[in-house]
């Protein structure tokens, strides 16, 4: 079974106003267990409106969002059953930090589940260790004497204090500096492989979708224009660069060889395969 | 001519005397030039957003003296003239934007000048046409995308005809759309005389520049063109940058043995240089084998 | 973006019409004039004939009379107390004496003076919501500045007060779709603001309002710096792109304000008196 399943799915923000604007239109998609996915789209194309319906923090207009079998639409489901489920990490978390130590606001999400207090400290632990922040050191610092990495890391600690089964990102290394951007998605990638977590990734970094997701999903104004594994979908390098997304720049060099007649493999595209793949290519070993 | 900016010796300590004081830089010299587009590269708490606030007498020295076309910054008579002549455009463009209007936001600054009504409606006009907003002149701000925010912001620095433009992280918060727009607002400005400082941490916006100067812990740790200091990747990584991709992976195939000029930034020069080899090494052997041994063509 | 829903104070609408073009000092002077109007007239005529006035300017700005009335929505229900207090608790002795509830005693004078009550307030709301709706906040806080100029020398800081109202005006949007964020970021982290007592949702509202407060300090260092570095120093020295300037269309409309108001405070029969 799909954790989520998105049929026919379309918001209207603002629907009977004059600035009446639709955001999504007929969404259809699904997500299984295990996923790492990304989503890629040009802004306004929808991208943020569509993860707010995996958390129920919107219901759609139109069309149905099942999340792990339960339909959000229904005004009988249990909200806080579905936000305890998927974990929503916002743009700029870090700007949601409100607590006067940085242990006391990771709790705030497990206190809202009404869990034991040893347990919550347990999970606190827990998730400040998967961003690496050592609680013992900063448990007890306040979440504004760190420097803007760190606090992320915090920030998205809080979400994973809740043990969610989906880890939802909005552009998670936005405005982050190089190191600061490798240090949160390499945390990603760990939360995924070693704790199995479903994760769904938004970025308009082509560079970061490469290196990080299997499957990646493209939307442009409200639909899906593309669904598949990133090397499928980068080889449609026109249709995105039309859509003002363009491909990873080391896709499109290996595209380029590939067009002058130097056969490099085609299922290359990270910056790791491709220093192998231009090698055997030449004959250069 | 003298510089357009002069930084001599500067020292600059956050909370002097205090418990948390905190040295951001350390002896920096500095001259740039006018009509330059330098890029100042570095990571998170290497000092170049202290740097930059010392360029328009936002900030002053700790030690040493900020010099700009000729005025000492310290000297407070001269600050709305430095002002007047180095602005700047900063990191976050929802919280630069003044009026409700984005006409009246590039007014602001000219209206702070004093000058004429007049005058002030022909740069608004001539500055929004020159970023390419002049349609958006009736709009509210918050209604623009980010790119748009931040050209509106250019703009209002532009009506202060400032002989430079020295831009404070302003492609951070943007999406690459956004970013497209504002790289090549500034190249086209500096294409028409204006020296552009562009601060980043996003080393691949960094190629199109004349000359980069990458800080670390408040000292300038490598300063050259673009080519010079890119090829330095192992310098690049202590100093918490990252090589964008193309010259990432042009770097690791000549640490690999392959024959390539030293000095690839783009990726149409790496397409060139890769299909040359290909050309020598997959082309039937017709007795130019002996070809490859000269194939660095930068040396 | 859903937030904005709810907020539709000072609304403004551009229907380009002949009031719109109209100096906004103009407006405000015209209904501050009529505001006190509203509290002089006295009698059934003049308030028939404010009330035309009052419609032939809707009519004239081209502003559907549906949204004006939809502007009186937010006042019905003090409306509504008005009225029933006026019409029960008068404390007017004697008069005609209409019907009687119990203890409650209902009179004609009681029940007229309700009425006029409950038609000030729906006219003051009215003259009110047609500055807003024909003036754009540039113009509004324009037009405030300069008539608080002259007031400048007795220590009214006018030009503050005016910029004071348009970075307000600039942020508003910004720090509302700023707090709908935070909301559904603590929502994500099972925060509810729906449920419990009063104590209970207050404090439910500590992790939204720490981070807004948070935020809008740091906008507003970073929005002090950026118009120090564009030369901002006061009010003194600086010139403004847009000049007011009085058109003959002004004088016009003031004339025409100021006669009617003369013709709607004075007592009917004055003018009969006066005509004769």
């Amino acid at each position: 079974m799909a954790l989520i399943e998105c049929v026919e799915l379309t918001h209207v923000y603002l629907k009977g106003t004059p600035m009446e604007t639709e955001a999504l239109r007929g969404i259809t998609l699904s997500i299984d267990e295990g996923e790492f996915v990304g989503i890629i789209g040009p802004t306004g194309s929808g991208k943020s409106t569509l993860i707010q319906h995996f958390d129920a923090l919107l219901r759609p207009t139109s069309g149905t969002v099942r999340v792990g079998g339960v339909d959000i639409g229904d005004p009988k489901t249990n909200l806080r059953a579905i936000r305890r489920q998927v974990g929503l990490v916002f743009q700029y978390p870090e700007h949601q930090l409100f607590e006067e130590t940085i242990f006391e606001d990771v709790a705030f999400g497990p206190r809202n589940l009404g869990l034991p207090e040893d347990e919550v400290r347990q999970r606190v632990e827990d998730a400040l260790r998967a961003v690496r922040v050592d609680p013992e050191k900063f448990g007890r610092r306040s979440p504004f004497s760190i420097s803007g990495g760190e606090m992320r890391r915090v920030a998205i600690a809080g979400v994973l204090a809740m043990a969610p089964q989906v880890l939802v990102l909005d552009e998670p290394a936005a405005g982050l500096d190089p190191q600061g951007k490798v240090e949160i998605l390499n945390r990603i990638r760990d939360l995924h492989r070693s704790r199995h977590i479903t994760v769904i990734l938004i970025t308009h970094s082509m560079d970061e979708a490469a290196q990080l997701v299997r499957r990646l999903i493209v939307l442009n104004q409200g639909q899906v224009a593309m669904d598949g594994p990133v090397r499928e979908v980068f080889a449609r390098g026109e249709e995105l660069t039309a859509m003002g997304l363009g491909v990873p720049a080391i896709t499109e060099l290996l595209q380029r060889l590939r067009r002058r007649g130097i056969p490099v493999r085609a299922d290359a595209v990270t910056p790791d395969e491709a220093p192998r793949a231009i090698k055997e290519a030449l004959a250069w070993s | 001519m003298t510089p357009l900016i002069e930084v001599r010796n500067l020292t600059h300590v956050y909370n002097a005397g205090t418990p948390e004081a905190v040295t951001a830089l350390r002896e920096v010299n500095l001259t740039i030039g006018r009509g330059d587009f330098v890029a100042i590269v570095g990571g998170n708490g290497s000092g170049k957003s202290t740097l930059a606030k010392h360029f328009n007498a936002l900030l002053l020295p700790s030690e040493g003296e900020v010099i700009v076309d000729g005025l000492n910054t310290r000297d407070r008579s001269a600050v709305w003239e430095i002002r007047q002549r180095v602005g700047m455009v900063f990191q976050n463009p929802d919280n630069q934007l003044v009026a409700t209007l984005v006409e009246e936001d590039v007014a602001f600054g000219p209206e702070n000048l004093g000058l004429p009504p007049d005058e002030i409606a022909r740069r608004v006009q001539d500055t929004l046409a020159a970023v390419g907003m002049l349609e958006h002149r009736r709009r509210e701000p918050h209604l623009l995308s980010g790119g748009q925010k931040q050209r509106v912001a250019i703009a209002g620095i532009l009506a202060m005809r400032p002989q430079c433009l020295v831009l404070d992280e302003a492609t951070t918060m943007l999406d690459p759309q956004g970013q497209r727009e504002v790289l090549e607002t500034i190249a086209r400005l500096n294409a028409q005389g204006v020296t552009v400082i562009h601060i980043t941490h996003a080393m691949e916006e960094a190629v199109h520049c004349r000359r980069v100067i990458a800080l670390a812990d408040g000292r300038i740790a490598l300063d050259g063109p673009p080519a010079e200091v890119f090829r330095r990747a192992e310098d690049l990584k202590s100093l918490r940058l990252v090589l964008p991709p193309v010259p990432a992976l042009a770097h690791r195939l000549r640490r690999d043995g392959l024959p390539l000029g030293q000095s690839i930034l783009t990726i149409d020069h790496l397409e060139d240089e890769l299909a040359r080899l290909a050309r020598q090494r997959l082309a039937p052997r017709s007795g130019s084998g002996e070809a490859s041994e000269t194939a660095d063509g930068a040396h | 973006m859903e937030l904005s829903r709810f907020v539709t104070i000072g609304q403004y609408i551009a229907t380009e019409s002949p009031v719109h073009r109209l100096d906004p000092r103009t407006k405000i002077g015209a209904v501050t004039l009529l505001m006190v109007v509203i509290f002089l007239v006295r009698d059934f005529t003049g308030y028939a004939l404010l009330t035309a006035f009052l419609f032939g300017i809707v009519v004239l700005s081209r502003i559907p009379v549906s949204h004006v009335l939809r502007g009186l929505r937010p006042i019905v229900f003090l409306l509504a107390v008005t009225l029933i207090l006026n019409v029960f608790f008068s404390g007017i002795e004697g008069g005609q004496v209409l019907f009687r509830l119990g203890p409650l005693v209902v009179t004609r004078e009681a029940v007229v003076r309700a009425v006029f009550i409950g038609y000030r307030l729906i006219a003051l709301v009215v003259a009110t919501s047609l500055l807003t709706f024909t003036t754009s906040p540039v113009e509004l806080t324009d037009g405030i500045e300069r008539l608080l100029r002259p007031f400048r020398r007795i220590g009214v800081p006018a030009h503050e007060l005016a910029m004071m109202m348009t970075i307000a005006l600039r942020f508003i949007p910004t720090l509302l779709e700023e707090t709908e964020k935070i909301i559904k970021a603590q929502m994500a982290r099972g925060a509810e603001f729906e449920r419990g007592n009063v104590f209970r949702r207050a404090r439910a509202l500590v992790p939204v309002l720490v981070p807004l407060f948070v935020s809008a300090f740091r906008r507003a260092e970073e929005l002090a710096l950026a118009m120090e570095a564009r030369c901002y120093r006061g009010g003194e020295k600086r010139t403004r792109m847009k000049q007011l300037r009085f058109a003959p269309r002004d004088a016009f409309a003031m004339g025409v304000t100021v006669a009617a108001s003369a013709i709607f405070a004075l007592p009917f029969e004055t003018w009969v008196a006066f005509l004769r």
